[in-house]
């Protein structure tokens, strides 16, 4: 039987009514570490299995030992099993001078899938997961802009990635839609495609109409029939899963929406034994 | 051309209104193409799509930096009724959002004028229930404003002010407001009705820190211009030596002063 853990993103604002829920919920992911000002933090910490989800760095790029030590401080603390981080690339190459880049976007993008990145995320990647001390485990983030390059495929990229580096996936349903949806593929097939193998966790959120895309994309939603279904269709392939995560995050998310995603997935995968 | 170059490329086009219009527009130009082979492939990409793909960007960026800084006005929302993160939604910020460099200077400005402009007109109804009201917003208006100078900071040989850096002045005692509406308890206002004088300043880690002034912090960053030693510095400020290099290093750690010391 698989034993799923099944949780969601911590929400701060929505501190009291999780620990009240503690019951329904195994683990937590942090997309930020707390605040000073947090007064639940203690006793959130001390309730949920938590997993690492912050920003570390941007895979493309060399580590500082700045930036490696507050990963490995932050996975002691919170004594994640493992690190994520997105497969993105948000801010360009650093400059010459000091290494920084002159800017960077705070909202997740994906690389190119060419060989001389994925040489780089391989490198990286391996340095920080010796490093961190626990397994690193990738998230893919939707193609919306296409350009006509030689690259490799989505999943020929990830195969490579995980068989080079020894990562491990998490594997978000609305990403694989929308980056579908991209590429003009059926979902399904477009997973069959990818290293499912990999895969420990799985996010789960839902999608709405954006204006400025004109296009469905993600949002602090909950999911809809189509995707809990391409979310059965991918929990019965990934035989590493070991956790499921309401994936909605934005300060703005009301309770309701928190405890209708995490209770749509407890229902679904969730089993009375936690599943770390 | 490389992954790596071409997507360098990409992220600037998607970044710099200015410099998308230049790929999109000069490409014809074969030299310019020869010299960039980077801007004929993103050429090939459709122009509607990297405007709508830019200004998501950019209004994500944006509002993230709202909820960030403006949190104490958004917390007064319910009782004002104005929330800045719904002026990205207007047509106006739109324009901007289209002809953003996210994260210069500029679009911050043009941003902040929107922003105070919705925040401040006609506010005399806000201004009675709460009458800290501009301070308020002066302040926060200003944390935004010193973020989009954070680019300009760079390491002196000697003590300089940065431009991410500013002492502000305010009727209120504006700490001790802000810790009232944090800890959610009734706001008594009869005794804050004390001017109290903050250094703001954003530091590299993307936090826009504020510390009460004191007048020796406020003798040496107004002095600390450059050119002037750290024994310079403190004969200025009249301070000891130890305490003289205290402050320049804490000053130095919330990104206040620039100095390769």
């Amino acid at each position: 039987m698989t034993r799923l853990s099944v949780g969601a993103f911590y929400q701060p604002h929505l501190a009291e009514s999780i620990l009240a829920s503690a019951d329904h919920i195994d683990h937590l992911a942090l997309a930020d570490p707390p605040r000073h000002d947090d007064l639940s933090w203690p006793n959130i910490q001390q309730r949920f299995t938590l997993l690492l989800h912050d920003f570390l760095g941007q895979l493309s790029e060399p580590f500082t030992s700045t930036q490696l030590i507050r990963a490995r401080d932050l996975v002691q603390r919170y004594r994640s099993p493992w690190a994520a981080e997105h497969l993105q690339r948000i801010h360009p190459t650093g400059n010459k001078d000091n290494g920084r880049p002159d800017f960077s976007f705070d909202y997740v993008f994906p690389p190119l899938y060419t060989d001389d990145l994925l040489h780089d995320y391989v490198h990286n990647i391996r340095v920080l997961q010796e490093y961190v001390g626990v397994p690193v485990a990738i998230e893919p983030i939707p193609t919306v802009l296409q350009l006509d390059v030689p690259q490799f495929t989505e999943a020929e990229f990830f195969h490579r990635l995980c068989d080079e580096s020894g990562c491990c996936l998490i594997l978000d349903i609305p990403h694989a839609v929308l980056s579908a949806a991209t590429y003009g593929r059926d979902v399904r097939s477009f997973l069959l495609d990818l290293p499912l193998h990999r895969v420990i966790e799985i996010h789960v959120a839902g999608l709405a109409f954006n204006a400025d895309l004109h296009r469905p994309w993600i949002a602090p939603v909950l999911p809809d029939k189509d995707i809990l279904g391409v979310t059965d269709f991918a929990v019965a392939r990934t035989p590493a899963l070991r956790a499921i995560t309401f994936d909605a995050f934005s300060p703005t998310l009301q309770a309701e929406t928190f405890f209708e995603g995490v209770r749509l997935l407890w229902e679904r995968f969730g089993c009375p034994a936690h599943g770390f | 051309m490389t992954g790596r170059s071409l997507h360098d490329t990409l992220l600037r086009v998607l970044r710099d209104s200015a410099f998308r219009e230049q790929v999109l527009d000069q490409c014809d130009h074969a030299a310019a193409c020869a010299h960039h082979p980077e801007w004929h492939v993103i050429r090939r990409v459709s122009k509607d799509d990297l405007t709508n793909m830019a200004r998501f960007l950019a209004r994500h960026y944006y509002t993230e930096r709202i909820v960030r800084l403006f949190r104490h006005i958004r917390r007064l929302s319910p009782r004002t009724g104005r929330d800045p993160r719904l002026v990205l939604d207007s047509p106006q910020v739109q324009v901007i959002l289209d002809h953003a460099v996210v994260g210069s200077r500029q679009t911050a400005e043009n941003l902040m004028s929107c922003i105070e402009e919705y925040l401040l007109e006609n506010d005399s109804a806000i201004r009675l229930q709460l009458p800290f009201w501009r301070d308020l917003v002066h302040y926060q208006v200003t944390m935004f404003r010193l973020e989009a100078c954070r680019e300009d900071q760079r390491p002196m040989h000697l003590p300089c002010r940065s431009a991410s850096a500013r002492i502000a002045e305010f009727e209120w005692d504006l700490p001790a407001i802000i810790a009232a509406l944090h800890s959610s308890q009734e706001l008594l206002i009869e005794d804050k009705k004390v001017a109290s004088k903050l250094l703001i300043s954003a530091c590299a880690d993307q936090q826009v820190i504020t510390h009460r002034c004191s007048s020796s912090v406020q003798l040496l960053f107004e002095a600390a211009d450059g050119t002037k030693t750290v024994e310079q510095l403190r004969q200025h400020a009249g301070l000891s030596k130890q305490h003289t290099e205290e402050m320049l290093g804490q000053m130095k750690a919330i990104g206040a002063i620039q100095w390769k010391d």
